[in-house]
């Protein structure tokens, strides 16, 4: 996502993410939702991460939509990703976790539009912790390479 | 899906979770629940058994299908050749629909383990479904072409057609998924091997059925099927949310003398029933009597719980959805149950034989909801914002409105604490908080337990009671004047604080003599002036408590469940305020010189006229 804009406003990404934590407060534990949208000169992108605070478990789902496959505007096409993701989360929960999305942009279609989504669980507490052991040997993890 | 979030106002996509109660509150189940929880079916001793075709047709489907769930349908290659049709099409009912539309991903999985097995295999059981489902799967995806239609294509859209046996004949895949088409062509290739006219005449329906129609037909069908099993219309399923009538029940098992005694009289609250569902003592104490009424109870509870998916927005494959309504409804029906039969396990054992667990379910809910119109009231009585509507909202068994307007209208004028006690009482599912979870920066959150017991009801009256009291103690600084608008606490800091400087018991703002004759005063003369403010407070308290109970400001009274003395629950809430407040003036005291950031701490608290914080 290059040379993008945002046009939703930081007090509404926290709306929809409260709304998304409040929809999903007795099965999320302790884990919570961000969102963030943005667009460019190709199509309008949505991003809910569910994660935990120390970003041990760090999920961020990504969709897209290109403009050429749509009539929505910008607004709308956003909200509609943000209703795929937030479909895709309600079978997550309901399939205990068991419910992966590929980890490369890959089309999908849903209510007849179609699309592009993809998603992985990290562990970014543990990638850090190995970054700085890395770092500690007098490298860069890349350096191994 | 059932709501979304860019469905007008943002709000709407919560409704429907908030509507089915049992995934918008974090809960944990502080009973054991298993030997009421129909037993694991262990898979492996069935194929071990003598004659297994028979041990697994013996066997309900849902059970089949929720323990095929657990060890993983791909793990089950070995039972699938053994599944009778019938068993077959319920799997189908229960996992390959979303929101009354059928799934081909999801009938792939199942066709696709059938394939693993055998193609003849797959074929057999594609063409044992109901006619309805094979068009259903298919229809939407196959188109025939003739000769004729043949030649009139281009050359790139005749190589993406699939020729018949016949040579004049050609079918083409309307899918743009590359997974749908390699199944949908594996399929027609299994049926060609197997059975030729079998093959053209599927394709032929499938082709030419009227749109939809297979699956209208079929989403009846399901219907019909899955009722079987307790699963009914959401219009049937809201009908166990309805309210009974307490008294007619309690006079069937007690005598008309007792079933007229107020419920706090007579009611037992063991210390022990958190921990272990009275439900649970009396299935054991019964089973010496009428055999294993365990497995019947099982059988009922899941019955039940089937019986409340629709209302609840549970679908039949949802695994986790189930059991959490499994463990609410057991809760409800212990709690029912415990009160009709006066907590003695005996009778209970007699009511258990004659009512179903849908009866004691809702007797559970009822006593649950009085309590939660008794809060409510006292909150209307107090003028706070949409106290009414909500009151009307969960008379007419709509407690995700409700629930919401607590969020949006009461969380500043209660605060956090008592918001979330309040969307526990009036959840669908009731819940009373059980602890506070740290959440990382985002501050601790409240963790709900569901009622079980009238030991837990009587909680959630108690707490409730705390709330009732301080709205009851803040009137009478400012008759409710400010209810509306400015939160409890700080309406009674305002009051206390205007005592503690040499005035009344008045919610009035503080003028700036008044906050200044506060900072000058004498910090062990104040408090023993708000000891005596705390007594004469206490005194009229307990003094309204002793008054008709219709009136009275305690919900626990108003709703006749036996807790602890209400007033203390109030007083411990009134002697935190006062802590803090002394706490703060005892600050802003000592930051004497820093008269602007004394102002800053005591606007945060209290109601004042020349200061910032003067209103919400």
């Amino acid at each position: 996502m290059t040379d993008v804009t945002t046009w939703f406003d930081q007090t509404e990404f926290e709306d929809l993410a409260r709304l998304l934590d409040r929809k999903f407060a007795g099965l999320r534990g302790q884990r919570y939702f961000a969102v963030e949208f943005s667009k460019d000169g190709q199509g309008v992108y949505a991003k809910v991460t569910l994660r935990n605070e120390q970003a041990s478990y760090f999920y961020p789902v990504e969709a897209r939509i290109a403009y050429a496959d749509t009539d929505l505007g910008d607004r709308a096409a956003a909200m509609f990703l943000l209703d795929y993701i937030t479909d895709y989360f309600i079978e997550y929960f309901r399939e205990d976790g068991d419910c992966y999305l590929p980890i490369d942009w890959t089309e999908y279609q849903w209510d007849g539009v179609g699309f592009q989504v993809k998603g992985q669980i990290l562990n970014l507490e543990l990638e850090k912790m190995a970054d700085e052991l890395l770092a500690g040997y007098g490298g860069e993890s890349d350096q191994l390479n | 899906m059932a709501s979304r979030l860019s469905e007008g106002s943002l709000t709407e996509g919560l409704a429907g979770a908030l509507d089915a109660g049992h995934q918008a509150m974090p809960m944990e189940t502080p009973w054991t629940t298993t030997s009421l929880l129909p037993q694991p079916l262990d898979i492996d001793a069935l194929l071990l058994s003598e004659d297994p075709i028979e041990a697994v047709a013996a066997v309900p489907p849902q059970q089949l299908y929720h323990a095929i769930l657990a060890k993983g349908p791909e793990d089950c290659l070995e039972l699938l050749p053994l599944l009778s049709e019938d068993q077959v099409t319920r799997i189908m009912d229960y996992d390959v629909w979303r929101h009354d539309h059928l799934e081909i991903r999801r009938a792939m999985r199942w066709l696709t383990l059938f394939k693993e097995v055998s193609d003849e295999e797959l074929y057999r059981r594609f063409r044992d479904l109901d006619e309805e489902y094979q068009l259903g799967l298919l229809g939407p995806y196959i188109d025939l072409i003739d000769e004729d239609q043949y030649e009139k294509l281009g050359t790139v859209d005749q190589d993406a057609l699939h020729r018949l046996p016949c040579g004049t004949l050609h079918y083409r895949v309307k899918s743009d998924d590359p997974v749908v088409i390699e199944f949908i062509n594996h399929l027609v290739d299994a049926t060609l091997s197997s059975d030729v006219s079998y093959a053209y005449a599927l394709l032929a329906h499938a082709a030419f059925n009227p749109p939809n129609e297979a699956e209208a037909q079929l989403v009846q069908f399901r219907a019909a099927r899955l009722s079987e099993d307790g699963f009914v219309t959401y219009e049937e399923s809201l009908a166990a949310f309805r309210p009974v009538d307490l008294d007619v029940l309690r006079k069937r098992y007690q005598g008309a003398n007792q079933a007229k005694a107020p419920l706090h009289q007579t009611l037992p609250v063991a210390a022990s029933s958190k921990s272990r569902l009275f439900l649970l003592d009396v299935v054991t104490s019964g089973s010496a009597h009428v055999g294993d009424q365990s497995s019947i109870i099982q059988q009922q509870l899941l019955h039940l719980a089937n019986s409340l998916c629709s209302a609840l927005q549970v679908e039949a494959d949802d695994t986790a959805g189930l059991r959490r309504t499994l463990t609410h409804a057991q809760g409800l029906v212990s709690l029912g149950l415990e009160y009709l039969a006066d907590g003695d396990v005996n009778i209970g054992a007699t009511i258990l034989a004659s009512e179903h667990p849908q009866i004691l379910f809702r007797v559970g809910l009822t006593l649950v909801s009085g309590v939660a119109r008794a809060a409510l009231q006292q909150l209307e009585q107090h003028k706070l914002p949409a106290a009414a509507e909500m009151a009307k909202n969960l008379q007419l068994n709509k407690p995700g409105l409700v629930v919401d307007a607590i969020d949006q209208h009461l969380l500043a004028i209660v605060g956090y604490e008592q918001a979330e006690l309040l969307k526990g009482a009036c959840n669908r599912l009731p819940l009373v908080p059980l602890r506070l979870q740290a959440e990382g920066s985002r501050g601790p959150r409240i963790v709900f337990a569901p009622i079980g017991s009238m030991a837990q009801l009587a909680t959630l009256a108690s707490k409730l009671d705390a709330l009732s009291g301080m709205l009851a103690v803040a009137k009478l600084a400012d008759d409710d004047s400010r209810a509306g608008t400015v939160s409890i606490e700080r309406r009674l800091m305002t009051a206390f604080a205007r005592v503690l400087g040499g005035g009344q018991f008045t919610g009035d703002p503080l003028t700036k003599a008044e906050v200044e004759s506060l900072l000058q005063g004498d910090f062990t003369s104040l408090q023993n002036l708000a000891a005596d403010v705390m007594r004469s407070i206490e005194g009229s308290l307990r003094l309204e408590l002793s008054g008709e109970s219709a009136n009275s400001w305690s919900v626990s009274h108003v709703a006749g469940v036996s807790s602890a003395d209400p007033v203390q629950g109030v007083m411990a809430g009134l002697a935190d305020l006062l802590l803090q407040l002394t706490t703060a003036l005892r600050h802003a005291k000592d930051q004497e010189t820093h008269a602007q950031h004394a102002e800053l701490v005591l606007s945060a608290l209290l109601l004042a006229q020349d200061t910032k914080g003067g209103a919400l």
